[in-house]
Protein backbone atom coordinates (compact mmCIF):
# COMPACT_ATOMS: atom_id res chain seq x y z
CA UNK A 1 0.00 0.00 0.00
CA UNK A 2 3.01 2.32 -0.02
CA UNK A 3 2.20 5.22 -2.26
CA UNK A 4 4.44 7.91 -3.52
CA UNK A 5 3.30 11.33 -2.43
CA UNK A 6 4.35 14.49 -4.22
CA UNK A 7 4.18 16.29 -0.92
CA UNK A 8 2.27 16.22 2.31
CA UNK A 9 -1.46 16.81 2.37
CA UNK A 10 -4.18 17.71 4.84
CA UNK A 11 -7.63 16.14 4.63
CA UNK A 12 -10.62 17.19 6.68
CA UNK A 13 -12.28 14.55 8.81
CA UNK A 14 -15.73 16.11 9.22
CA UNK A 15 -16.91 16.12 12.82
CA UNK A 16 -13.60 14.70 14.05
CA UNK A 17 -10.74 16.98 12.99
CA UNK A 18 -8.04 17.03 10.32
CA UNK A 19 -5.61 14.46 9.00
CA UNK A 20 -2.09 15.21 7.84
CA UNK A 21 -0.45 12.64 5.60
CA UNK A 22 3.15 12.46 4.52
CA UNK A 23 5.90 9.90 3.87
CA UNK A 24 8.90 9.05 5.99
CA UNK A 25 12.41 8.89 4.49
CA UNK A 26 11.76 5.27 3.47
CA UNK A 27 8.57 6.44 1.72
CA UNK A 28 6.27 4.73 4.15
CA UNK A 29 3.00 6.41 5.03
CA UNK A 30 2.89 8.58 8.15
CA UNK A 31 -0.43 10.07 9.25
CA UNK A 32 -1.16 12.53 12.00
CA UNK A 33 -4.76 13.09 13.08
CA UNK A 34 -5.57 16.27 14.96
CA UNK A 35 -8.94 15.82 16.62
CA UNK A 36 -11.34 18.61 17.52
CA UNK A 37 -10.68 18.00 21.20
CA UNK A 38 -7.05 18.85 20.28
CA UNK A 39 -5.80 15.35 21.01
CA UNK A 40 -3.34 14.20 18.38
CA UNK A 41 -3.12 10.60 17.16
CA UNK A 42 0.08 9.52 15.41
CA UNK A 43 -0.22 6.67 12.92
CA UNK A 44 3.32 5.51 12.18
CA UNK A 45 4.31 2.57 9.98
CA UNK A 46 4.16 -0.87 11.64
CA UNK A 47 3.16 0.52 15.03
CA UNK A 48 -0.09 0.87 16.93
CA UNK A 49 -1.52 4.43 16.95
CA UNK A 50 -0.17 6.79 19.62
CA UNK A 51 -2.52 9.31 21.23
CA UNK A 52 -1.22 12.56 22.75
CA UNK A 53 -3.27 14.97 24.86
CA UNK A 54 -3.56 18.60 23.79
CA UNK A 55 -0.69 20.13 25.76
CA UNK A 56 1.73 17.29 25.01
CA UNK A 57 0.87 17.51 21.32
CA UNK A 58 1.56 21.25 21.31
CA UNK A 59 4.88 20.79 23.07
CA UNK A 60 5.92 18.04 20.62
CA UNK A 61 4.80 20.16 17.69
CA UNK A 62 6.80 23.18 18.83
CA UNK A 63 9.84 21.01 19.48
CA UNK A 64 9.61 19.41 16.03
CA UNK A 65 9.28 22.82 14.41
CA UNK A 66 12.56 23.70 16.10
CA UNK A 67 11.37 27.18 16.97
CA UNK A 68 11.11 26.92 20.70
CA UNK A 69 10.56 23.98 22.95
CA UNK A 70 7.81 24.74 25.42
CA UNK A 71 8.25 23.09 28.76
CA UNK A 72 4.71 22.08 29.78
CA UNK A 73 5.57 22.77 33.41
CA UNK A 74 6.49 26.30 32.44
CA UNK A 75 3.18 26.78 30.67
CA UNK A 76 1.45 25.42 33.75
CA UNK A 77 3.31 27.90 35.96
CA UNK A 78 2.57 30.80 33.64
CA UNK A 79 -1.03 29.69 33.74
CA UNK A 80 -1.03 29.82 37.52
CA UNK A 81 0.62 33.23 37.58
CA UNK A 82 -1.12 35.05 34.75
CA UNK A 83 -4.29 33.00 34.43
CA UNK A 84 -5.23 31.63 31.01
CA UNK A 85 -2.16 32.90 29.16
CA UNK A 86 -1.76 31.16 25.82
CA UNK A 87 0.43 31.31 22.77
CA UNK A 88 -1.40 31.05 19.49
CA UNK A 89 -0.49 30.95 15.82
CA UNK A 90 -2.85 33.09 13.79
CA UNK A 91 -2.75 33.49 10.02
CA UNK A 92 -3.61 36.77 8.34
CA UNK A 93 -5.59 36.30 5.15
CA UNK A 94 -5.03 38.61 2.15
CA UNK A 95 -8.49 40.18 2.51
CA UNK A 96 -8.27 40.94 6.23
CA UNK A 97 -8.85 44.48 7.44
CA UNK A 98 -5.40 44.83 8.98
CA UNK A 99 -3.36 44.05 5.85
CA UNK A 100 -0.83 46.80 4.95
CA UNK A 101 -1.29 48.60 8.28
CA UNK A 102 1.40 48.84 10.93
CA UNK A 103 1.26 47.36 14.40
CA UNK A 104 1.63 50.87 15.79
CA UNK A 105 -1.21 52.37 13.76
CA UNK A 106 -3.46 49.46 14.68
CA UNK A 107 -2.73 49.88 18.42
CA UNK A 108 -3.06 46.12 18.74
CA UNK A 109 -1.91 45.70 22.32
CA UNK A 110 -3.97 48.57 23.68
CA UNK A 111 -7.14 47.67 21.80
CA UNK A 112 -7.09 43.86 22.05
CA UNK A 113 -4.74 42.98 24.92
CA UNK A 114 -2.74 40.76 22.55
CA UNK A 115 1.03 40.95 22.15
CA UNK A 116 2.66 39.93 18.87
CA UNK A 117 5.72 37.89 19.79
CA UNK A 118 6.83 37.05 16.28
CA UNK A 119 5.74 37.16 12.66
CA UNK A 120 6.43 34.16 10.43
CA UNK A 121 6.65 35.51 6.89
CA UNK A 122 7.57 32.95 4.26
CA UNK A 123 10.77 31.29 5.45
CA UNK A 124 11.65 34.30 7.60
CA UNK A 125 10.85 34.70 11.30
CA UNK A 126 10.62 38.27 12.57
CA UNK A 127 11.01 38.05 16.34
CA UNK A 128 9.58 40.97 18.39
CA UNK A 129 8.64 42.94 15.27
CA UNK A 130 9.09 46.72 15.09
CA UNK A 131 5.87 48.67 15.67
CA UNK A 132 6.19 50.40 12.30
CA UNK A 133 6.21 47.09 10.38
CA UNK A 134 3.15 46.71 8.14
CA UNK A 135 1.30 43.36 8.31
CA UNK A 136 0.85 41.36 5.14
CA UNK A 137 -1.63 38.74 3.90
CA UNK A 138 -0.18 35.27 4.55
CA UNK A 139 1.72 36.38 7.66
CA UNK A 140 1.52 33.98 10.58
CA UNK A 141 1.45 35.80 13.88
CA UNK A 142 2.72 34.15 17.03
CA UNK A 143 0.83 35.97 19.74
CA UNK A 144 0.67 35.86 23.50
CA UNK A 145 -2.69 36.62 25.02
CA UNK A 146 -5.26 35.60 27.54
CA UNK A 147 -7.73 32.98 26.30
CA UNK A 148 -10.66 35.35 26.50
CA UNK A 149 -9.02 38.01 24.32
CA UNK A 150 -8.45 35.72 21.39
CA UNK A 151 -11.91 35.86 19.81
CA UNK A 152 -11.84 39.64 19.96
CA UNK A 153 -8.43 39.68 18.36
CA UNK A 154 -9.51 37.45 15.48
CA UNK A 155 -12.54 39.66 14.90
CA UNK A 156 -10.26 42.70 14.99
CA UNK A 157 -7.98 41.17 12.35
CA UNK A 158 -10.74 40.24 9.95
CA UNK A 159 -12.67 43.45 10.48
CA UNK A 160 -15.86 41.74 11.72
CA UNK A 161 -17.72 43.72 14.32
CA UNK B 1 -40.78 17.96 44.21
CA UNK B 2 -38.45 15.80 46.34
CA UNK B 3 -39.95 12.64 44.91
CA UNK B 4 -39.52 13.82 41.31
CA UNK B 5 -35.89 14.70 41.93
CA UNK B 6 -35.16 11.30 43.47
CA UNK B 7 -36.77 9.53 40.54
CA UNK B 8 -34.95 11.69 38.02
CA UNK B 9 -31.63 11.12 39.75
CA UNK B 10 -32.24 7.37 39.67
CA UNK B 11 -33.10 7.61 35.98
CA UNK B 12 -29.79 9.30 35.14
CA UNK B 13 -27.81 6.87 37.31
CA UNK B 14 -29.52 3.83 35.88
CA UNK B 15 -29.14 4.95 32.27
CA UNK B 16 -25.52 5.91 32.87
CA UNK B 17 -24.62 2.68 34.68
CA UNK B 18 -26.18 0.48 32.04
CA UNK B 19 -24.41 2.40 29.27
CA UNK B 20 -21.16 2.12 31.19
CA UNK B 21 -21.49 -1.67 31.32
CA UNK B 22 -22.14 -1.61 27.59
CA UNK B 23 -19.07 0.51 26.90
CA UNK B 24 -16.89 -2.19 28.45
CA UNK B 25 -17.87 -4.50 25.60
CA UNK B 26 -17.80 -1.76 22.99
CA UNK B 27 -21.53 -1.01 22.75
CA UNK B 28 -22.76 2.51 21.99
CA UNK B 29 -24.71 4.41 24.64
CA UNK B 30 -27.90 5.32 22.79
CA UNK B 31 -29.56 1.86 22.71
CA UNK B 32 -28.65 1.27 26.35
CA UNK B 33 -30.17 4.57 27.53
CA UNK B 34 -33.32 3.50 25.73
CA UNK B 35 -33.15 0.00 27.20
CA UNK B 36 -32.86 1.46 30.72
CA UNK B 37 -36.10 3.35 30.03
CA UNK B 38 -37.86 0.22 28.82
CA UNK B 39 -36.78 -1.74 31.92
CA UNK B 40 -38.09 0.73 34.52
CA UNK B 41 -41.06 1.88 32.45
CA UNK B 42 -44.66 1.21 33.43
CA UNK B 43 -45.01 -1.53 30.81
CA UNK B 44 -42.50 -4.05 32.13
CA UNK B 45 -42.63 -6.17 35.29
CA UNK B 46 -40.36 -5.11 38.12
CA UNK B 47 -39.70 -1.65 39.48
CA UNK B 48 -41.65 1.20 37.91
CA UNK B 49 -39.90 4.55 38.26
CA UNK B 50 -42.22 6.52 36.04
CA UNK B 51 -45.95 5.93 35.96
CA UNK B 52 -46.31 8.77 33.49
CA UNK B 53 -43.53 9.01 30.91
CA UNK B 54 -44.97 12.36 29.79
CA UNK B 55 -43.68 13.91 33.03
CA UNK B 56 -40.27 13.90 31.38
CA UNK B 57 -41.60 15.69 28.31
CA UNK B 58 -39.84 19.01 28.86
CA UNK B 59 -36.45 17.49 29.75
CA UNK B 60 -36.67 15.13 26.78
CA UNK B 61 -37.49 18.10 24.54
CA UNK B 62 -34.29 19.76 25.78
CA UNK B 63 -32.40 16.64 24.68
CA UNK B 64 -33.90 16.78 21.21
CA UNK B 65 -33.18 20.52 20.93
CA UNK B 66 -29.54 20.24 22.00
CA UNK B 67 -28.92 17.22 19.73
CA UNK B 68 -30.06 19.19 16.70
CA UNK B 69 -28.53 22.47 17.89
CA UNK B 70 -25.12 20.78 18.14
CA UNK B 71 -25.54 19.38 14.65
CA UNK B 72 -26.15 22.91 13.38
CA UNK B 73 -23.23 24.49 15.25
CA UNK B 74 -20.68 21.96 14.03
CA UNK B 75 -21.95 22.04 10.46
CA UNK B 76 -19.50 23.52 7.98
CA UNK B 77 -19.84 24.04 4.26
CA UNK B 78 -16.23 22.97 3.71
CA UNK B 79 -17.04 19.56 5.18
CA UNK B 80 -19.71 19.26 2.52
CA UNK B 81 -17.73 20.51 -0.47
CA UNK B 82 -14.32 19.21 0.65
CA UNK B 83 -15.06 15.66 -0.52
CA UNK B 84 -15.82 16.70 -4.07
CA UNK B 85 -18.08 14.99 -6.58
CA UNK B 86 -17.15 11.46 -5.61
CA UNK B 87 -18.40 12.06 -2.08
CA UNK B 88 -21.66 13.54 -3.37
CA UNK B 89 -22.12 10.58 -5.72
CA UNK B 90 -21.42 8.10 -2.91
CA UNK B 91 -23.66 9.76 -0.35
CA UNK B 92 -26.36 10.30 -2.97
CA UNK B 93 -26.31 6.60 -3.84
CA UNK B 94 -26.48 5.64 -0.19
CA UNK B 95 -29.41 7.94 0.56
CA UNK B 96 -31.31 7.09 -2.63
CA UNK B 97 -31.02 3.35 -1.87
CA UNK B 98 -32.00 3.63 1.78
CA UNK B 99 -34.72 6.26 1.57
CA UNK B 100 -36.15 4.53 -1.50
CA UNK B 101 -36.22 1.16 0.21
CA UNK B 102 -37.61 2.78 3.37
CA UNK B 103 -40.50 4.28 1.43
CA UNK B 104 -41.16 0.96 -0.31
CA UNK B 105 -41.21 -0.84 3.05
CA UNK B 106 -43.34 1.88 4.61
CA UNK B 107 -46.00 1.58 1.94
CA UNK B 108 -45.76 -2.24 1.95
CA UNK B 109 -46.50 -2.35 5.68
CA UNK B 110 -49.69 -0.42 4.94
CA UNK B 111 -49.69 1.69 8.09
CA UNK B 112 -50.43 4.87 6.17
CA UNK B 113 -48.76 7.45 3.95
CA UNK B 114 -47.44 9.71 6.72
CA UNK B 115 -46.15 6.63 8.52
CA UNK B 116 -44.33 5.53 5.36
CA UNK B 117 -42.46 8.85 5.22
CA UNK B 118 -41.43 8.48 8.86
CA UNK B 119 -40.22 4.90 8.26
CA UNK B 120 -38.22 6.05 5.23
CA UNK B 121 -36.41 8.69 7.29
CA UNK B 122 -35.89 6.46 10.30
CA UNK B 123 -34.45 3.55 8.32
CA UNK B 124 -32.59 5.71 5.81
CA UNK B 125 -30.39 7.93 7.98
CA UNK B 126 -27.36 6.65 9.92
CA UNK B 127 -26.49 7.74 13.44
CA UNK B 128 -23.85 10.50 13.39
CA UNK B 129 -23.03 10.01 17.04
CA UNK B 130 -22.48 6.25 16.86
CA UNK B 131 -20.55 6.26 13.57
CA UNK B 132 -18.17 9.05 14.61
CA UNK B 133 -17.45 7.48 17.98
CA UNK B 134 -16.99 4.08 16.36
CA UNK B 135 -14.30 5.33 13.97
CA UNK B 136 -12.42 7.09 16.77
CA UNK B 137 -12.58 4.07 19.07
CA UNK B 138 -11.61 1.53 16.43
CA UNK B 139 -8.68 3.88 15.65
CA UNK B 140 -9.60 4.00 12.01
CA UNK B 141 -9.06 7.73 11.55
CA UNK B 142 -6.00 7.05 9.37
CA UNK B 143 -7.83 4.61 7.10
CA UNK B 144 -8.37 5.57 3.46
CA UNK B 145 -12.16 5.13 3.67
CA UNK B 146 -12.62 7.21 6.84
CA UNK B 147 -12.93 10.69 5.27
CA UNK B 148 -15.53 9.19 2.95
CA UNK B 149 -17.57 7.67 5.79
CA UNK B 150 -17.50 10.94 7.74
CA UNK B 151 -18.42 12.83 4.57
CA UNK B 152 -21.42 10.56 4.01
CA UNK B 153 -22.48 11.23 7.61
CA UNK B 154 -22.28 15.02 7.12
CA UNK B 155 -24.45 14.80 4.02
CA UNK B 156 -26.90 12.58 5.88
CA UNK B 157 -27.05 15.18 8.69
CA UNK B 158 -27.94 17.90 6.20
CA UNK B 159 -30.42 15.60 4.53
CA UNK B 160 -32.03 14.92 7.91
CA UNK B 161 -32.49 18.66 8.48
CA UNK B 162 -34.13 19.07 5.08
CA UNK B 163 -36.22 15.95 5.64
CA UNK B 164 -37.41 17.23 9.02
CA UNK B 165 -38.34 20.54 7.42
CA UNK B 166 -40.30 18.82 4.67
CA UNK B 167 -41.90 16.34 7.05
CA UNK B 168 -43.22 18.87 9.59
CA UNK B 169 -46.04 20.19 7.38
CA UNK B 170 -46.84 16.60 6.32
CA UNK B 171 -47.24 15.55 9.94
CA UNK B 172 -49.16 18.73 10.79
CA UNK B 173 -52.88 18.66 11.27
CA UNK B 174 -53.90 20.03 7.93
CA UNK B 175 -57.56 19.32 7.16
CA UNK B 176 -57.37 20.30 3.52
CA UNK B 177 -54.82 20.59 0.78
CA UNK B 178 -55.08 24.39 0.98
CA UNK B 179 -54.35 24.41 4.67
CA UNK B 180 -51.46 22.02 4.12
CA UNK B 181 -50.01 24.33 1.49
CA UNK B 182 -50.35 27.28 3.88
CA UNK B 183 -48.53 25.36 6.63
CA UNK B 184 -45.82 24.45 4.16
CA UNK B 185 -45.35 28.05 2.99
CA UNK B 186 -45.22 29.28 6.58
CA UNK B 187 -42.57 26.69 7.40
CA UNK B 188 -40.63 27.56 4.26
CA UNK B 189 -40.78 31.29 5.06
CA UNK B 190 -39.45 30.68 8.56
CA UNK B 191 -36.59 28.56 7.25
CA UNK B 192 -35.70 31.14 4.61
CA UNK B 193 -35.58 33.90 7.26
CA UNK B 194 -33.31 31.77 9.47
CA UNK B 195 -31.23 30.74 6.46
CA UNK B 196 -30.67 34.42 5.56
CA UNK B 197 -29.85 35.14 9.19
CA UNK B 198 -27.28 32.33 9.14
CA UNK B 199 -25.77 33.68 5.92
CA UNK B 200 -25.76 37.42 6.58
CA UNK B 201 -26.66 37.99 10.23
CA UNK B 202 -23.65 36.31 11.87
CA UNK B 203 -22.15 39.57 13.16
CA UNK B 204 -25.50 40.81 14.49
CA UNK B 205 -26.40 37.58 16.29
CA UNK B 206 -22.79 37.33 17.42
CA UNK B 207 -23.21 40.63 19.24
CA UNK B 208 -26.34 39.31 20.96
CA UNK B 209 -24.85 36.02 22.13
CA UNK B 210 -21.06 36.40 22.19
CA UNK B 211 -19.90 36.94 25.75
CA UNK B 212 -16.30 36.85 26.82
CA UNK B 213 -16.79 34.48 29.69
CA UNK B 214 -18.16 31.00 29.28
CA UNK B 215 -20.88 31.34 31.90
CA UNK B 216 -22.66 34.18 30.13
CA UNK B 217 -22.12 32.59 26.73
CA UNK B 218 -23.85 29.37 27.88
CA UNK B 219 -26.82 31.26 29.29
CA UNK B 220 -27.19 33.34 26.13
CA UNK B 221 -26.87 30.56 23.56
CA UNK B 222 -29.22 28.28 25.49
CA UNK B 223 -31.73 31.13 25.44
CA UNK B 224 -31.28 31.64 21.70
CA UNK B 225 -31.61 27.90 20.93
CA UNK B 226 -34.77 27.48 23.05
CA UNK B 227 -36.37 30.64 21.67
CA UNK B 228 -35.84 29.69 18.02
CA UNK B 229 -36.94 26.09 18.69
CA UNK B 230 -40.08 27.36 20.43
CA UNK B 231 -40.99 29.75 17.63
CA UNK B 232 -40.44 26.96 15.11
CA UNK B 233 -42.74 24.69 17.10
CA UNK B 234 -45.47 27.34 17.23
CA UNK B 235 -45.23 27.81 13.47
CA UNK B 236 -45.63 24.07 12.91
CA UNK B 237 -42.05 23.59 11.67
CA UNK B 238 -41.04 21.38 14.64
CA UNK B 239 -38.68 22.41 17.43
CA UNK B 240 -36.02 20.02 16.10
CA UNK B 241 -35.50 21.93 12.87
CA UNK B 242 -35.69 25.26 14.74
CA UNK B 243 -32.88 24.12 17.00
CA UNK B 244 -30.81 22.98 14.00
CA UNK B 245 -31.23 26.37 12.34
CA UNK B 246 -30.35 28.18 15.58
CA UNK B 247 -27.12 26.18 15.65
CA UNK B 248 -26.47 26.97 12.00
CA UNK B 249 -26.87 30.69 12.71
CA UNK B 250 -24.35 30.52 15.56
CA UNK B 251 -21.97 28.46 13.39
CA UNK B 252 -21.40 31.67 11.42
CA UNK B 253 -20.34 33.72 14.45
CA UNK B 254 -16.93 34.16 16.06
CA UNK B 255 -17.99 32.13 19.11
CA UNK B 256 -18.93 29.02 17.09
CA UNK B 257 -16.05 26.84 18.36
CA UNK B 258 -16.68 27.84 21.97
CA UNK B 259 -20.42 27.17 21.70
CA UNK B 260 -19.66 23.80 20.15
CA UNK B 261 -17.47 22.89 23.10
CA UNK B 262 -19.81 24.25 25.77
CA UNK B 263 -23.02 22.68 24.46
CA UNK B 264 -21.58 19.16 24.56
CA UNK B 265 -22.19 18.42 28.27
CA UNK B 266 -25.71 19.86 27.99
CA UNK B 267 -26.39 17.74 24.93
CA UNK B 268 -25.04 14.59 26.56
CA UNK B 269 -27.11 14.96 29.74
CA UNK B 270 -30.41 15.89 28.15
CA UNK B 271 -30.07 13.57 25.15
CA UNK B 272 -29.68 10.67 27.61
CA UNK B 273 -33.04 11.65 29.11
CA UNK B 274 -34.55 11.91 25.63
CA UNK B 275 -33.51 8.31 24.83
CA UNK B 276 -34.51 7.14 28.29
CA UNK B 277 -37.97 8.76 27.99
CA UNK B 278 -38.37 7.16 24.56
CA UNK B 279 -37.72 3.79 26.17
CA UNK B 280 -40.19 4.46 29.00
CA UNK B 281 -43.04 4.79 26.54
CA UNK B 282 -42.24 1.45 24.86
CA UNK B 283 -44.43 -1.48 25.82
CA UNK B 284 -42.45 -4.67 25.12
CA UNK B 285 -45.68 -6.58 24.55
CA UNK B 286 -46.22 -4.39 21.46
CA UNK B 287 -42.96 -5.59 20.01
CA UNK B 288 -44.44 -8.99 19.13
CA UNK B 289 -46.78 -7.27 16.68
CA UNK B 290 -43.95 -5.52 14.85
CA UNK B 291 -41.44 -8.36 14.90
CA UNK B 292 -41.83 -9.23 11.22
CA UNK B 293 -41.68 -5.66 9.83
CA UNK B 294 -38.72 -4.85 12.06
CA UNK B 295 -36.89 -8.02 10.98
CA UNK B 296 -37.54 -7.14 7.33
CA UNK B 297 -36.28 -3.60 7.85
CA UNK B 298 -33.13 -4.82 9.63
CA UNK B 299 -32.34 -7.28 6.82
CA UNK B 300 -33.04 -4.70 4.09
CA UNK B 301 -30.88 -2.04 5.77
CA UNK B 302 -28.03 -4.50 6.28
CA UNK B 303 -28.09 -5.69 2.67
CA UNK B 304 -28.27 -2.11 1.39
CA UNK B 305 -25.35 -1.11 3.62
CA UNK B 306 -23.23 -3.81 1.99
CA UNK B 307 -24.42 -2.75 -1.48
CA UNK B 308 -23.59 0.88 -0.64
CA UNK B 309 -20.20 -0.18 0.69
CA UNK B 310 -19.42 -1.97 -2.58
CA UNK B 311 -20.61 0.96 -4.71
CA UNK B 312 -18.64 3.42 -2.55
CA UNK B 313 -15.48 1.33 -2.85
CA UNK B 314 -15.84 1.18 -6.63
CA UNK B 315 -16.48 4.92 -7.02
CA UNK B 316 -13.57 5.84 -4.77
CA UNK B 317 -11.07 3.14 -5.70
CA UNK B 318 -10.97 1.43 -2.29
CA UNK B 319 -10.26 -2.21 -1.57
CA UNK B 320 -12.57 -4.86 -0.11
CA UNK B 321 -11.62 -4.02 3.45
CA UNK B 322 -12.64 -0.42 2.76
CA UNK B 323 -15.98 -1.58 1.35
CA UNK B 324 -16.67 -3.70 4.44
CA UNK B 325 -15.67 -0.92 6.82
CA UNK B 326 -17.99 1.53 5.09
CA UNK B 327 -20.87 -0.95 5.05
CA UNK B 328 -20.83 -1.77 8.75
CA UNK B 329 -20.09 1.76 9.95
CA UNK B 330 -22.94 3.47 8.12
CA UNK B 331 -25.28 0.66 9.22
CA UNK B 332 -25.54 2.20 12.72
CA UNK B 333 -28.92 3.72 13.47
CA UNK B 334 -29.68 5.77 16.55
CA UNK B 335 -30.67 9.29 17.50
CA UNK B 336 -32.21 10.40 14.20
CA UNK B 337 -34.51 7.39 13.90
CA UNK B 338 -35.71 8.01 17.45
CA UNK B 339 -36.15 11.75 16.83
CA UNK B 340 -38.28 11.12 13.75
CA UNK B 341 -40.47 8.65 15.57
CA UNK B 342 -40.90 10.87 18.61
CA UNK B 343 -42.15 13.59 16.23
CA UNK B 344 -44.50 11.03 14.68
CA UNK B 345 -45.78 10.04 18.13
CA UNK B 346 -46.41 13.70 18.98
CA UNK B 347 -48.40 14.00 15.75
CA UNK B 348 -50.55 11.00 16.74
CA UNK B 349 -49.42 8.62 14.01
CA UNK B 350 -49.77 4.82 14.09
CA UNK B 351 -48.74 3.46 17.50
CA UNK B 352 -46.81 0.59 15.95
CA UNK B 353 -44.11 3.03 14.77
CA UNK B 354 -42.51 3.45 18.21
CA UNK B 355 -41.98 -0.25 19.05
CA UNK B 356 -40.98 -0.92 15.43
CA UNK B 357 -38.24 1.70 15.45
CA UNK B 358 -37.20 0.87 19.04
CA UNK B 359 -36.48 -2.72 18.04
CA UNK B 360 -34.87 -1.67 14.75
CA UNK B 361 -32.53 0.81 16.47
CA UNK B 362 -31.75 -1.56 19.33
CA UNK B 363 -30.59 -4.27 16.92
CA UNK B 364 -28.68 -2.10 14.44
CA UNK B 365 -27.05 0.19 17.03
CA UNK B 366 -25.66 -2.91 18.74
CA UNK B 367 -24.91 -4.91 15.59
CA UNK B 368 -23.09 -2.16 13.70
CA UNK B 369 -20.15 -1.69 16.13
CA UNK B 370 -19.79 -5.47 16.58
CA UNK B 371 -19.77 -6.09 12.83
CA UNK B 372 -17.56 -3.07 12.11
CA UNK B 373 -14.89 -4.30 14.49
CA UNK B 374 -14.90 -7.64 12.65
CA UNK B 375 -15.31 -6.27 9.14
CA UNK B 376 -12.44 -8.42 7.88
CA UNK B 377 -14.81 -11.38 7.86
CA UNK B 378 -17.00 -9.71 5.26
CA UNK B 379 -14.06 -8.25 3.36
CA UNK B 380 -12.64 -11.74 2.75
CA UNK B 381 -15.98 -12.99 1.46
CA UNK B 382 -16.68 -10.18 -0.98
CA UNK B 383 -16.01 -11.51 -4.48
CA UNK B 384 -13.16 -9.68 -6.13
CA UNK B 385 -15.36 -9.33 -9.20
CA UNK B 386 -17.53 -6.86 -7.21
CA UNK B 387 -14.71 -4.90 -5.64
CA UNK B 388 -11.59 -5.08 -7.80
CA UNK B 389 -8.34 -4.41 -5.97
CA UNK B 390 -7.46 -0.79 -6.66
CA UNK B 391 -4.58 -0.31 -9.06
CA UNK B 392 -1.51 0.99 -7.24
CA UNK B 393 -1.25 4.70 -7.79
CA UNK B 394 2.51 4.81 -7.61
Amino acid sequence: MARLRESSSIIRLPGVGDRFACADVDDREVQVVRRRDEHVVLHLPDAPPVELDASTARAVGAFMAGRFAIDPRLVQRLDDVVGGLTFEWIRIEPGDAVVDRTIEALQIRRRTGVTIVAILRGSQAIVTPDPDLPLRGGDELVVACRDVDLDDFVRFLTGDG
Amino acid sequence: MGYELIVLGLAFLLAGSLARLGRRVGLPTIPLFMLAGIIVGPNTPGPVLFEHPEDLELLAAFGLIFLLFYLGVEFSVEDLTGGGRKLLATAGTYLALNIGAGLAMGFAFGWGTKEAFVIAGATGISSSAIVTKLLVELRRLANPETPLILGIIVIEDLFLALYLAALAPVLGEADSAGEGALLFLRALGFLIVLGLLARYGGAWIGRLVAARDDELLVVLFVGFALLVAGIAYQLGVSDAIGAFMAGLVLAGTTVARRVERLVLPLRDAFAAIFFFAFGLAIDPSDIGGVLVPAAIAIVVSSVLAVVAGIVAARINGLDRQGAANIAFSVLARGEFALILVSLAAAAGLDERLAPFVALYVLVLAVASPILASRSGILARRLPERLVPDPAPTA
